[in-house]
């Protein structure tokens, strides 16, 4: 099934990718951290529309949008989550898509979660 | 190089956060960033940001980065502008079509913002490398072009040739043009430097060494230039010859300009003929290379009258004289006389095909009559003289210069005793110089005056004791001097070409005479007359000769023509037409001192001769064993030719009885008679038939 994309072993964060980034940012990190947890919602709240009304392209670009912003953070598993969104949606699979944006919102969710954490 | 702070930095991402990242990060090491949001903003304003580097999302609404990096690449002066396209992970194919739209690398998503500064960096650096590796091609093109250097690369293994655009040019080919291999470059060298050229470039490669060739090359358009040609070898770690480079530059205008400083350093400007220098270098090869018979003679030649002329008309009025001098001294020149302005208003001439002196004062006479002529300069007609000194190597001085100065002396002292004359640098010279001259003029007033005679000496046919005819020859009857055998005189006269005249003097008084001897009863004996080389070439002695038999009246069977062997030999083919047309004519043709060449008899077939006359030096020898035979065989044979056969100088009875022993019954010498005055000769016939000595010997 394509909900169970093989990721669960991933990490939430990929502190290969955030470590660095925090380093070369220094203070401007949290502040472009919290720009996208802030804008986040916004976008996704335009995909589960799209996604209610079956417009496949309307999903694959705002699912790369999310997908592009969520990896340059090393936010992985959210990543990989729209990722796997895109390539659907690509293919024009969107006819049953309810359990995945439920997940991406969950791991959105434990993002931020976490992301309060540090 | 460009700095950080120069650098323009070219964004374009649908995902602001990217962007943003991109902004914050390089900004932070001092980039200047420029951020486009889809394709279709960094299209529209791709040219505002002109950017050194552009960082382009593959995936993108609308215009994707696949088609916003080919319209970048399609825009000029971009073509190495760095595109790096941000791909997904491990998505080969975006890589692929990435690289396929012109892209110049790739980073793959999500960023490794650790090694992201650096991953720019290095296609900036790669950009500078590769931009300075094209500037320095450029300025080595433009370097090329202006030092007009064309290259070319030959590699071995394949045989493959490379030119550069330079060489293309300089050998006007089409731009982009190519020569498949080096036999289509070695094609254009000149066809004189073609085996050289080739040689060259085959003996580096045997050797393993480079060259360098100064020769000539024809350009496509026929144009001829003069290139430097310098080659070098490239081996690989073995030793191996791998490639051959070469250069070759035109230098044509170089040589063109060191033709023009060697003119300027070697040539008068106001005559354009060769100064001091390039005349005393020639005359110091030529007396170096001087084989031992060889002379040189230099002619120093002053205008007397300059320095007047200069005081009164100014000195473009002498610029004027030496102008039109030289031009006249100029028509003097043949391949062994070099002419020279020495110095002011000095010339000097060397020649060096000398045969005598009679050759030395003909030529100075040559010089002075250039000056026969005015010369016009305004209004003015102007007369100029000049006195010639003379020396000749090996004669008078040693060495070049000791002969220049010799003659540059002696032409001081003929200035000294007035001009217009010339003086020889050895006294002995100038007096035998004088004393042929005085022989010359005298010569010609002699002729005028009829002091050239012929005498007359006997051909008598031993065997009948018929006078059959005789030999004119000329004796000068000078009013002073006395009676002059031609010894004196013929060679002088042959020399000066007096002796055409002269000839034509004793055969026409010759011609008269023969003729009132058979009007009178004496005999109608035949005349044998002798015809210098001259005369056969230089003038149409037949002509001549049918003119004075018209005038005088003597019939054509009474006239013999000698000639030497000697002149048979040398112009054979002109001879022999002129020999047939007075066998035409009628009259009969001897040849004279036979023996003394190297004609054989057979040889003579070709002549149209009807007489051999032996020399006398055969006679004087007859009664040795080898000279016996040789006159014997050459009777015997030139009557086996139908030829008649005379023996000249016959002097005592052994050698004429020798000779009627051998056949040979008609003969000329002393024994009868020596040469007599017209007088002489007719009491000679007179008595002669009752002469005992034929009687003694017929019996």
């Amino acid at each position: 099934m394509s909900s169970e994309y093989p990721f669960t072993d991933l990490p939430t964060i990929d502190d290969s990718v955030a470590d660095p980034l925090k380093e070369l940012l220094g203070d401007s990190y949290l502040e472009l951290v919290s720009d996208f947890t802030a804008d986040f919602p916004v976008k996704f709240s335009a995909l589960k529309t799209s996604a209610d009304n079956n417009d496949a392209d309307s999903i694959f670009k705002l699912s790369h949008t999310l997908k592009s912003s969520s990896g340059s953070f090393g936010f992985i598993r959210l990543y990989k989550r729209l990722e796997h969104l895109e390539l659907q949606s690509r293919k024009n699979e969107i006819s049953n898509l309810t359990q995945q944006i439920v997940l991406i919102e969950q791991e959105f969710t434990i993002l931020v979660s976490q992301l309060n954490k540090e | 190089m460009l700095t950080n702070e120069q650098t323009r930095v070219f964004i374009v991402d649908d995902d602001h956060v990217t962007r943003h990242l991109v902004r914050k990060i390089l900004s932070n090491s001092g980039y200047r960033i420029f951020e486009a949001a889809n394709g279709a903003e960094a299209i529209e304003l791709f040219d505002d940001v002109a950017p050194h580097i552009v960082l382009m999302d593959v995936m993108m609404p609308d215009i994707d980065g696949y088609t916003a990096c080919r319209a970048i690449r399609e825009k000029e002066n971009f073509l190495e502008l760095p595109i790096i396209m941000l791909t997904g992970l491990d998505d080969v194919e975006s890589v692929r079509e990435s690289l396929d739209a012109g892209a110049t690398d790739f980073i793959s998503k999500p960023i490794n913002w650790a090694l992201f500064e650096q991953r720019v960096q290095y296609a900036l650096n790669s950009r500078s490398m590769h931009e300075e590796l094209q500037n320095q091609k450029s300025r080595l093109a433009q370097a090329q072009k202006i030092a007009k250097l064309g290259s070319w690369e030959l590699s071995i293994d394949d045989n493959e040739l490379s030119c550069s655009d330079e060489l293309i040019r300089l050998l006007r080919l089409d731009p982009g043009e190519k020569l498949p291999h080096l036999d289509a470059l070695v094609a254009f060298a000149h066809p004189s430097d073609k085996k050289s050229v080739r040689a060259h470039i085959v003996d580096a490669m045997i050797k393993g060494t480079g060259y360098q060739l100064e020769h000539r090359i024809i350009c496509r358009d026929k144009l001829e230039l003069y290139v430097l040609q310098h080659a070098d070898i490239i081996k690989d770690r073995s030793g191996n010859v791998i490639k051959v480079i070469g250069t070759l530059q035109d230098v044509t205008e170089l040589k063109s300009t060191q033709a023009i400083i060697h003119h300027q350093n070697y040539y008068d400007l106001l005559t354009d003929l060769p100064n001091r220098r390039l005349f005393t270098d020639k005359v110091i090869k030529k007396i170096v290379h001087a084989k031992n018979d060889d002379a040189v003679v230099i002619y120093m030649l002053t205008l007397d009258n300059l320095r007047t002329l200069s005081e009164s008309l100014g000195y473009k009025a002498t610029e004027t004289v030496l102008i039109s001098f030289s031009s006249r001294l100029k028509t003097l020149k043949s391949d062994s006389v070099v002419i020279s302005r020495f110095n002011d208003n000095t010339f000097a001439i060397m020649s060096s095909d000398l045969h005598d002196l009679t050759h030395v004062t003909k030529m100075t006479d040559e010089i002075m009559a250039l000056t026969n002529q005015s010369i016009s300069i305004d209004t003015h007609d102007i007369f100029v003289t000049v006195s010639i000194g003379i020396s000749i190597y090996p004669i008078d001085n040693n060495t070049a210069e000791a002969t220049i100065l010799g003659a540059e002396n002696a032409m001081l002292n003929a200035s000294k005793q007035g001009g217009g004359r010339y003086l020889f640098y050895n006294e002995k010279s100038n007096r035998e110089a004088q004393e042929r001259l005085d022989i010359e003029n005298d010569m010609r007033k002699g002729i005028k005056r009829g002091e050239f005679i012929p005498y007359y000496q006997p051909k008598i046919n031993a065997q009948t004791g018929v006078i059959t005819g005789f030999e004119a020859l000329a004796r000068w009857n000078h009013p002073t001097k006395g009676l002059i055998a031609p010894y004196h005189f013929i060679d002088i006269a042959e020399k000066t070409g007096l002796i055409i005249e002269l000839s034509k003097s004793i055969i026409e008084q010759a011609c008269q005479q023969t003729k009132q001897w058979s009007e009178q009863g004496i005999g109608d004996f035949v005349l044998g007359v002798n015809l210098s080389m001259k005369q056969f070439i230089d003038n149409n002695i037949s002509a001549d000769l049918k003119t004075i038999l018209q005038a005088t009246g003597l019939p054509t069977n009474q006239l013999d023509i000698e000639i030497t062997e000697s002149m048979a030999a040398t112009r054979a083919t002109d001879i022999i037409s002129i020999l047939k047309d007075l066998k035409e004519m009628g009259l009969t043709i001897s040849m004279d001192d036979f023996g003394t060449g190297y004609s054989s008899l057979s040889q003579l077939q070709t002549f149209p001769i009807d007489t051999i006359k032996i020399d006398r030096s055969f006679i004087i020898e007859i009664e040795g064993a080898s000279r016996g035979v040789m006159v014997k065989t050459i009777i015997a044979m030139s009557k086996s030719l139908g030829m008649n056969v005379i023996a000249e100088g016959v002097e005592n009875t052994t050698q004429l009885a020798m000779l009627l022993a051998h056949g040979c019954d008609n003969i000329q010498g002393y024994y009868f008679s020596p040469p007599l005055a017209a007088d002489k000769f007719s009491d000679f016939v007179a008595t002669f038939y009752s002469s005992k000595k034929l009687n003694q010997n017929s019996n």
